[in-house]
């Protein structure tokens, strides 16, 4: 080893004296909008155009220059080409100017070896801070949202804190689509995204295929999300910056859900009556009795028309509050010769508008240090403590109730609320649980980086990173005894009250190890070729152990202390698991020039889920790429165009235990703990479920007019093919072998889309500067096999070979009075079709004006959950360059939604629907017995599905940079900026929110394993509307 | 640069994994090799069977238990959940004169056909609409964990207590014999399945082969408990060990009862799985036989209860008891006692005034949901405390699920009366009555014709074995749920008849009218769809639909 480097070294210090160095310049290139160090760029002398360096990663150069050279020319894809004239000073010290339209800065996620984006195989995308909506103020994916084609970034609940369903390009497997989350280089626990300030982020890196994915191993398999956060730049001043923002957040409400007329027996005066006649009216303590209802059920004529001689109340109003948020945040930037530090201390303190709130509080460290050439030391510590108090639960009950009654009503004896107003409302007053339960969950987290990274002079380049991610949530949960109250309905699990309290701890571990050798066959053998080479040998292993433990206590005492200790009853609980993945990685890429490059490597990675017998699982990986604009004569107009493809495997791992056969533990009685074998089989045959991936893909970079129009545009387009085997799935297994499901591979997906991106200098003139962007992509995930070939049903979503992940599959009103059967028989008979007509394209009996409906047994897929497409418009405009002015519209195409919401409001008959007459038979009204009759016991009907397609006004925002009015020395900058997020939502759904959807049962339970994650309205918790008011100082 | 070289090799060696380091194993549930390898463990395992009544948030013999009770008309439920409003869908309701209204199910389907619908895998899945699975798992899954604890018992590296290793086994074969009398009163063919290695057989039998299985488990059962002498202390450690505290009785079940308990289980297997027309002498001597050999008063049974603190039971503290969900504190709207139930209380009987409690005027349930006029009803439960059905926040009561000393005896009485020995039979009656405090006048001796003492027996039944699982196989078996125009269904049954429907005033009152309920349910079940799409059946097997 010895021996080669020093003759590496001879070789180079031969090649070197063959110049005539009379002058040494050196310097540094930052950027000059943060003042960045910028690694990787040329730096060439003008008047020797071979003679030339790159900086290193500090930004740094150093150049042996003829005496007669004048000047340098500083060249870096992203930043405006600059040319300086060197004079006496030897020391040069450039900042350059960022080229908003080139786009083409260095990448390193996914493809092992920072690289020019224009010699980028993959499909990667980049977002920078300075691209951020400005609305993203709580989290970093509020700031993806809508920018990176193929990345869904779906917010399925408003409620603070909640993490939102990422989905790059298509499905891998059923059980879940959350990519690998990278953080400066090392992995992390995917909800670092929702965790992180989005002030201490520098830029994002996407990769959303796997064959840049299996670069992280069996991970990678659903793509990367990288984030680099800010550093500071060696040789730079201190600089501040401090951020306060202020945000009004209201629900989304897009639709009434609830009529405004009612069907109720009434008095000879229109007033709603109780059994025996007399007007309706609260008890003393607020609760209700119930109306009496017209026998809709077989009086077809009765209608949903009279008015509600009652006050009412908007029920949605009355449990959501417009709320404040509020988050500061403080960064100090800056480095010496050798080091370079960056600090962040933020807060986020955000009211829940249904309850309560949730706040983070984030603390930074990042620090690199070069003690000796070659050799840089970096850590970044993130310290994120968060706390939520929230209160969730009962919207159900709030949503499904007459209209009269008024959950802010105090009982005036006691000042609580009615626990339970009516009995026609489902469970309890929701307001009400917050008299008597308080609950906490207080997690202090620490993200630790810590890389070596040494550059030898020549060739190799090791680099050694360790990460932890460590994090101990500390939960209390308390319910009153609420014995003695008027009412003798509770909340929570029992009357007597109940004290939980758990403890979950979980450490990630993560080490990798690299040495990348690399080649310049001019620089390094001289020889004429514009041939570099980059070979890449990787180690790294990842540990996870959690652990956790809860104690409830039950039957509290009605005086204080409320302890577990004074509790009657306790019982508690412990869990821990761990898991081990270690592997190895080798890839090989050799470029020509920049016109042509291949790499070639793959992945082996030994897995704890599969026990320490197995044997290692290997994904290859191979990608091209070609620039035919490297060939063309003139670049006037094509400034670069790239043409890429890549092929990958990854896998994904089953749990962590799943392949062992063990017993449930049941504790049952004062007896203690009770064996049993599990519903759900393990599987000790499982295997590795795994995903092929290829993805073609085109970068073209086009200036088309010199002008101040259209001065620049890339398109950047990718289509990729997926191909998943050995898709774990519950299949079902007979019950007569004592289990119901046993965990298989099961299933085999494919899918295919396409991601395209488009960039615009629009308009570009002294005084102003227009962005445009757009985003467009589509995919879909079909089923190609079940291995025992039977379907799979759970809550309306189906699993069926030849089917598409996110079909919906249910029950429909028969649309023809002929309609068939699946056994082929007429559904009514001919001699009946008389007594049938269609209203709005649904079969109705005119004896009762009930619809009629396919069988229980005649389902059909009715929708589907994902988009058609995705597409989002992005515009940035700056006016005399202190005027910004920024929106982003998304719009989501031909998504289903399930309206279980509205299905549950047909069952109590009080959503808006039943205001709405029909005519059936020549008669017009708002008949019951008509819309009741598609409430079908809750059983999905397509009646319910509904297109879920919305166009978002996803931010607007607009922003003064009054640095120049105030005037003062100390200050960099100071910007104010008025933003709004959703505010505007275009769409035919009936619900509040046409994002806010998960894949839930008709209960509200959960549908795991089954690789559908949005498409059920089932009460969720709609996204907020803000208004934002924020101010940016730096100095 | 050495220096360099050598602290990436020790941070590389530090951060290295060995293969051997992969070999992590589930630390927190027990696996049959760990568990299964002590006495203790396999005692644990058979403590466990009681877990497998359950699937995740359900108790499926509670399942069975309420389904049983809706279509024996003892409750009534509206509701969608579980399919439970489907298997109480009353074909039609006709009205007595002078209205002689017919009204007919809101579904335009009757019972046999939508449960026949409802039997895919959606309903069962998807909108868990499919109510025929319910029993079907808690037999299969109660079999499948007996199975293995009887291969866990064969164990040759354990050592049992001679009387322990006894009990344990005859708790397996008990189980099984339990489990196989509900699925072969039921459905209409099963599979018997032996193996304990999660796999089954193609090879479905007849439901009376299925009651031949149940009997002979039983019948193993009752030779390994006849070798158990009385009052030993390894079997009540035993039975302490595996009973959890809840289902406790004071006595606890000796063997001798355990034995008698089987007996009568027996009997009633032959009973319940033959229309009373089809009953020949000697089926009915053969119950007498078996009754005779059955339970006793002050004998206790297994008996499913609730903890006080709603933990840790298999209540799941979300009205996972027949004794809970009609509890109007927890679960309103969800089950109501039946009105052909409440009519077949005899006038003065003590317990239906503590049993019942009149519901407000306002507040009578009438044509609930408009999903039928057999859902509606004047009375609900009152608690267990105040001598009633239900149970309140204190989760007090323990239900007979698998026979009683009542049900014994009102077999012997049905036996003797239906064999001409009325006067035979009519004590029976009255000791239930009045050990159970009904305040009526004894009927022994007062010269009931045979008529009149089954019309007693009818009510007997209804009133004493309320919530245990009886009621559809009575209803069954009585002819009641047979088709009206093929002799059965029920005249003079009470229903709520909205005045609507009546066309009188006021329009929304209701009244109480003596109608023909024609129930038209299927006798036995389908086979469930999860079964038979899973496990196919060999060709040549006896039918497994309707």
């Amino acid at each position: 080893m010895k021996k080669l480097v020093q003759s590496f070294f001879i070789l180079v210090a031969l090649s070197v004296t063959a110049f005539a160095q009379e002058r040494k310049v050196t310097g540094t290139v930052t950027s000059n909008e943060d003042g960045s160090a910028i690694a990787g760029v040329t730096v060439k002398v003008k008047e020797v155009p071979n003679l030339g360096t790159t900086t290193t990663a500090d930004g740094k150069f150093s150049l042996s220059v003829p005496t007669n050279v004048k000047k340098l020319t500083f060249f870096f894809l992203g930043f405006t080409t600059t040319e300086v004239t060197i004079t006496s000073t030897n020391v040069v010290n450039v900042s350059l100017k960022n080229d908003a339209q080139t786009l083409g800065e260095v990448v390193v996620t996914g493809v092992g070896v920072a690289t020019q984006k224009k010699l980028v195989p993959i499909e990667v995308s980049t977002l920078s801070s300075k691209e951020f909506p400005k609305s993203a103020t709580t989290n970093v994916t509020q700031a993806l949202q809508g920018q990176i084609a193929g990345a869904q970034i779906i917010q399925r609940s408003g409620t603070p804190g909640a993490s939102p369903q990422i989905i790059l390009r298509g499905y891998t497997n059923l059980a879940g689509t959350a990519p690998l989350i990278l953080i400066d280089g090392v992995q992390s626990s995917s909800d670092l995204l929702t965790s992180l300030d989005p002030n201490i982020v520098d830029r994002i890196e996407v990769v959303k295929g796997s064959a840049g994915g299996m670069l992280y191993g069996a991970q990678g398999g659903n793509g990367v999300i990288q984030i680099f956060t800010k550093r500071g730049a060696k040789n730079s001043k201190l600089t501040i910056d401090f951020s306060s923002k202020y945000s009004s957040d209201q629900v989304l409400k897009q639709n009434d859900l609830v009529a405004k007329m009612h069907h109720w027996v009434t008095d000879a005066n229109g007033n709603i009556t109780a059994n025996g006649g007399a007007i309706l009216a609260p008890s003393a303590i607020g609760v209700w009795p119930n109306p009496v209802a017209l026998p809709y059920g077989t009086d077809k004529t009765i209608q949903n028309n009279k008015p509600i001689l009652l006050p009412t109340y908007d029920h949605i109003d009355q449990g959501n509050r417009v709320a404040n948020t509020y988050s500061n945040s403080l960064n100090i930037r800056g480095g010496t010769e050798k080091s370079d530090y960056a600090f962040g201390l933020s807060n986020l303190a955000q009211q829940d508008v249904y309850s309560n709130g949730f706040n983070r509080t984030n603390l930074s460290l990042n620090f690199g240090f070069n003690p000796v050439k070659g050799l840089s030391i970096r850590n970044s510590t993130q310290v994120i403590y968060s706390y939520e108090d929230l209160l969730t639960a009962g919207r159900f009950n709030l949503v499904n109730s007459l209209q009269w009654i008024d959950f802010n009503f105090r009982n005036p004896t006691n000042g609580r609320y009615v626990v339970k107003p009516s009995n026609l409302t489902d469970g309890n007053n929701a307001l009400g649980e917050r008299d008597v339960r308080t609950r906490y969950d207080r997690v202090p987290r620490l993200v630790q980086n810590f890389s070596v990274n040494y550059k030898f002079p020549k060739f190799v380049e090791l680099d050694v990173k360790y990460a932890l991610d460590t994090r101990r949530s500390d939960g209390y949960d308390y319910y009153q005894n609420q014995t003695g109250l008027p009412q003798t309905v509770f909340y929570g699990g029992n009357i007597n009250g109940s004290i939980t309290t758990d403890f979950f701890d979980s450490r990630t571990q993560y080490a990798n190890a690299s040495l990348y050798f690399r080649t310049d066959f001019k620089e390094d053998f001289n020889i004429n070729l514009p041939i570099k080479t980059a070979t890449q040998l990787t180690y790294d292993n990842r540990r996870e152990k959690s652990s956790s433990f809860f104690t409830t206590g039950t039957g509290l005492p009605l005086y204080p202390p409320y302890t577990i200790g004074g509790a009657a009853t306790k019982t508690g609980g412990d869990g821990y698991s761990e898991s081990l993945l270690f592997g190895y990685l080798v890839n090989q890429s050799i470029e020509y020039g920049d016109l042509v490059g291949i790499s070639a490597g793959f992945r082996s990675d030994w897995s704890s889920a599969f026990g320490g017998q197995s044997k290692p699982f290997t994904f290859p990986r191979g990608t091209i790429f070609f620039n035919p604009s490297e060939l063309f004569g003139s670049r006037n107009l094509i400034t670069n165009w790239k043409l890429r493809a890549a092929y990958g495997e990854a896998g994904v791992q089953p749990g962590a235990y799943d392949r062992q056969v063990t017993f449930a533990s049941t504790t049952l009685g004062t007896n203690g703990s009770s064996i049993s074998t599990r519903a759900t089989s393990n599987n000790p045959d499982l295997k590795v479920q795994t995903t092929t991936e290829l993805e073609f893909g085109t970068d073209l970079n086009l200036s088309p007019f010199k002008g101040n129009w259209l001065s620049g545009i890339t398109l950047n387009a990718t289509y990729w093919d997926r191909q998943s085997k050995n898709t774990i799935q519950n299949a079902p297994v007979a019950p007569s072998t004592g289990a119901s499901t046993t965990l298989d591979n099961l299933i085999s997906l494919k899918s295919s889309g396409l991601d395209l991106s488009l960039d615009v200098n629009a308009y570009k003139s002294e005084n102003v500067n227009w962005y445009f962007g757009a985003r467009w992509a589509r995919s879909k995930t079909q089923l190609t096999e079940i291995s025992n070939n039977l379907p799979i049903t759970q809550g309306a979503f189906n699993l069926a070979p030849g089917g598409n992940l996110g079909d919906l599959y249910m029950q429909r009103p028969l649309h023809s009075i002929d309609q068939l059967k699946p056994d082929g028989t007429r559904y009514i008979p001919a001699a009946d079709a008389s007594k049938y007509t269609v209203v709005n394209g649904n079969v109705v009996n005119l004896a009762n004006y009930n619809v009629v409906l396919t069988a229980a047994n005649d389902l059909a897929v009715v929708g589907n959950t994902n988009p058609d497409f995705t597409a989002s418009f992005i515009n940035r405009i700056t006016l005399f360059k202190n005027l910004n002015i920024g929106f982003q519209f998304d719009w989501i195409k031909g998504s289903s939604i399930y309206n279980q919401t509205r299905q549950w409001l047909y069952r109590d008959r009080l959503h808006a629907d039943f205001d709405e007459p029909v005519t059936i038979d020549g008669q017009t009204g708002a008949f019951v017995a008509y819309y009741n009759s598609f409430y079908n016991v809750n059983t999905p009907l397509s009646w319910f599905v509904e297109d879920g397609s919305y166009v978002r006004l996803r931010d607007v925002s607009i922003s003064y940079d009054v640095t120049n009015i105030v005037k003062q020395k100390w200050l960099k900058n100071l910007t104010v900026t008025l933003t709004g997020r959703n505010l505007a939502t275009w769409t035919n759904y009936k619900g509040l929110d046409p994002e806010a959807t998960a894949a839930l049962t008709n209960q509200g339970g959960t549908i795991g394993r089954f690789g559908s994650f949005t498409g059920v309205d089932y009460y969720s918790a709609p996204n907020l509307k803000s208004y934002q008011l924020s101010l940016n100082v730096s100095f | 640069m050495k220096k360099i070289i050598i602290i990436f090799a020790l941070i590389i060696v530090l951060v290295s994994c060995k293969k051997s380091e992969l070999q992590l194993l589930n630390p927190t549930s027990p696996t049959p090799e760990g568990a299964l390898a002590s006495v203790k463990g396999v005692e644990q395992f058979a403590f466990g069977i009681w877990n497998k009544l359950r699937d995740g948030g359900n108790n499926l013999l509670i399942h069975s238990m309420e389904m049983h009770s809706f279509m024996g008309d003892e409750q009534w439920s509206s509701v969608g959940n579980f399919g439970w409003r489907y298997v109480n869908q009353v074909d039609k309701i006709t009205l007595p004169a002078p209205y002689n209204t017919v009204v007919p199910s809101v579904l335009g389907l009757n019972q046999p056909d939508q449960l026949k619908a409802l039997n895919n895998l959606s309903a069962t899945n998807g909108s868990f609409t499919n109510a025929i699975v319910y029993e079907w798992n808690m037999g299969y899954y109660v079999n499948g964990q007996a199975n293995f604890l009887l291969s866990a018992i064969e164990n040759p590296t354990l050592t049992f207590p001679a009387v322990e290793k006894t009990t344990l086994q005859a708790w397996a074969y008990w189980w099984k014999g339990f489990s196989y009398s509900r699925i072969g009163s039921m459905y209409l063919a099963g599979v018997i399945n032996d193996k304990s290695d999660g796999t089954t057989n193609q090879t479905y039998v007849t439901r009376q082969a299925i009651i031949t299985e149940a009997n002979a488990n039983f019948d193993k059962a009752i030779a390994l408990l006849a070798t158990i002498p009385a009052g030993d202390a390894v079997y009540t450690s035993t039975m302490n060990a595996i009973i959890p505290s809840f289902n406790l009785t004071t006595p606890m079940v000796s063997p001798a009862m355990w034995i008698r308990a089987c007996n009568t289980y027996k009997a009633r297997n032959i009973m319940v799985n033959k229309k009373v027309s089809e009953m020949t002498s000697t089926d009915w001597n053969t119950v007498k036989t078996l009754a005779t050999a059955g339970l006793i008063k002050g004998d206790a049974t297994f008996v499913l209860g609730m903890a006080a603190d709603g933990l840790n039971d298999l209540s799941l503290n979300i009205q996972q008891h027949v004794y809970q969900w009609n509890s109007a504190n927890m679960n309103p709207g969800w089950a109501f006692p039946s009105e052909r139930w409440i009519q077949d209380f005899k006038a003065g009987d003590a317990r239906f005034t503590k049993g019942l409690k009149p519901l407000a005027a306002s507040a009578v349930e009438v044509n609930r949901s408009a999903r039928g006029i057999q859902f509606g009803t004047r009375y609900v439960f009152q608690t267990i405390e105040a001598g009633g059905y239900w149970t309140t926040d204190s989760k007090k009561g323990q239900v007979q699920f698998a026979g009683s000393w009542e049900e014994n005896s009102l077999m012997l009485a049905e036996a003797n009366i239906r064999t001409g020995a009325v006067e035979l039979g009519l004590p029976f009656i009255d000791l239930v009555r009045s050990s159970n405090g009904a305040e009526l006048a004894a009927i022994t001796g007062t010269g009931l014709s045979t008529a009149a003492a089954l019309d007693e027996l009818r009510s007997e039944r209804r009133v004493a074995l309320t919530l245990r699982g009886l009621a559809f196989y009575d209803a069954r078996r009585w002819g009641l749920t047979t088709k009206a125009s093929a002799g059965g269904g029920r005249a003079n049954a009470n229903v709520i008849v909205p005045n609507s429907i009546l066309g009188i005033t006021p329009a929304a009152g209701w009244t109480l009218l003596p109608t023909l309920m024609d129930y038209n349910y299927l006798d036995y079940w389908d086979v469930p769809v999860s079964e038979f799409s899973y496990n196919a059946p060999v060709a040549g097997g006896p039918v497994i639909a309707n």
